[in-house]
């Protein structure tokens, strides 16, 4: 029942993005090595916001569903050792909305959509949270020299912007 | 425009009122204690009125000719003698079977015209009037459930105003016992069935 819920609920998504989705985003079932569609894993590409730093880069983002979508949220995945505060070194998006336990702060519910999270994660890069890091790295950088946390970001943004 | 729309109207009114007056006279005729003298005076009454309504009387035999071919027999005879006229108008009123033949027959006779006059407003009219009625009939079935994104099976609402199908809300409280819309903390005993038909 619920494996079936998401499966209909998934193609629905689809068609609604299909119809209408945020300029410049970009959200398609994977396809699997035999050909066949995937909908429980979606591709995406999220462009960095104009006027801030990571304009220019369109930045890839893996949705993974589970079975008891929508009641679970999705896990959002950048590519593994994406530089932001809240990514976790894995690529996993530490985001409220993303987060379905109610004892961490989770701020899921199961009428947001697709475009919806791809848009909350777009504000996340620009937004980043600094009570909540994910990642050593940026974080010891981020601590330090915001300037420099910058300048990595705006690297990463040319790296993005060329694929 | 409107005068000549709407002339008809008072005519046929005022003949429905005029009959209401002849039966007031007629009472109180038939109270009088000698019936002849009584008649007399009626007649005297119902001459004097002929004669101040001569005009309006000229313009309904007009109509009636228009309208019914049996009026124009009515009329015919009340050129012969005004009394028997009253008489017959008398006797026309009371039928309750032809009144409303009569009204409806006289609303056409009003209504015609003004939409020969004025064609495109009242095609504006009918289609404004349509036209709203739609979207409603449309929309009700597009409602789509926020859990499934499908349109809604079994609608149900919650404590908090919600409207969900039936088996996605089931779930969605087993799962996070919180709305699926607002994460208001939710029970089964809060959801329940709504029936639009």
């Amino acid at each position: 029942m619920a494996a079936h819920l998401a499966q209909q609920r998934l193609k629905e998504e689809r068609s609604h993005w299909k119809k209408n989705h945020p300029h410049g985003f970009v959200a398609k079932p994977s396809v699997r090595k035999d050909g066949s569609m995937d909908l429980m894993k979606w591709d995406c590409l999220i462009p960095g916001k104009a006027d801030t730093i990571w304009e220019g880069g369109r930045y890839p983002v893996t949705l993974e569903f589970s079975t008891n979508y929508p009641n679970k949220a999705p896990v959002a995945r950048f590519p593994q050792g994406f530089f932001h505060l809240n990514v976790y070194p894995d690529g996993h998006v530490c985001l409220s909305i993303l987060n379905d336990d109610p004892d961490l702060a989770g701020e899921w519910k199961p009428s947001i959509s697709i475009p919806q999270i791809l848009l909350g994660i777009q504000n996340l890069l620009d937004e980043e949270n600094a009570q909540s890091p994910a990642q050593a790295r940026a974080f010891e950088v981020y601590r330090t020299s915001k300037a420099e946390y910058n300048r990595l970001v705006s690297i990463q943004a040319r790296k993005y912007a060329a694929e | 425009m409107a005068a000549t729309a709407a002339r008809p109207v008072p005519v046929v009114l005022h003949d429905d009122d005029e009959c209401a007056e002849h039966q007031e006279n007629r009472r109180q005729d038939g109270a009088g204690p000698a019936t002849e003298t009584g008649s007399s005076r009626g007649t005297s009454r119902q001459q004097q009125r002929q004669e101040q309504q001569g005009p309006s009387r000229k313009r309904r035999r007009g109509q009636r000719e228009n309208s019914k071919a049996v009026c124009v027999d009515l009329t015919s005879l009340s050129d012969s003698d005004p009394d028997e006229v009253q008489c017959i108008l008398d006797r026309r009123a009371p039928p309750r079977a032809q009144r409303p033949v009569l009204a409806s027959s006289s609303q056409q006779g009003c209504l015609l015209p003004q939409q020969q006059v004025n064609p495109g407003k009242s095609i504006a009219a009918s289609s404004a009037s349509a036209l709203p009625a739609l979207p409603p009939a449309s929309a009700e079935p597009g409602i789509k459930c926020p859990v499934c994104l499908d349109p809604i099976t079994q609608m149900s609402t919650t404590h908090c105003g919600h409207v969900f199908c039936m088996p996605c809300i089931k779930d969605c409280i087993k799962a996070q016992k919180r709305c699926p819309k607002c994460r208001k903390a939710l029970t089964m005993k809060q959801v329940h069935r709504v029936f639009l038909e």
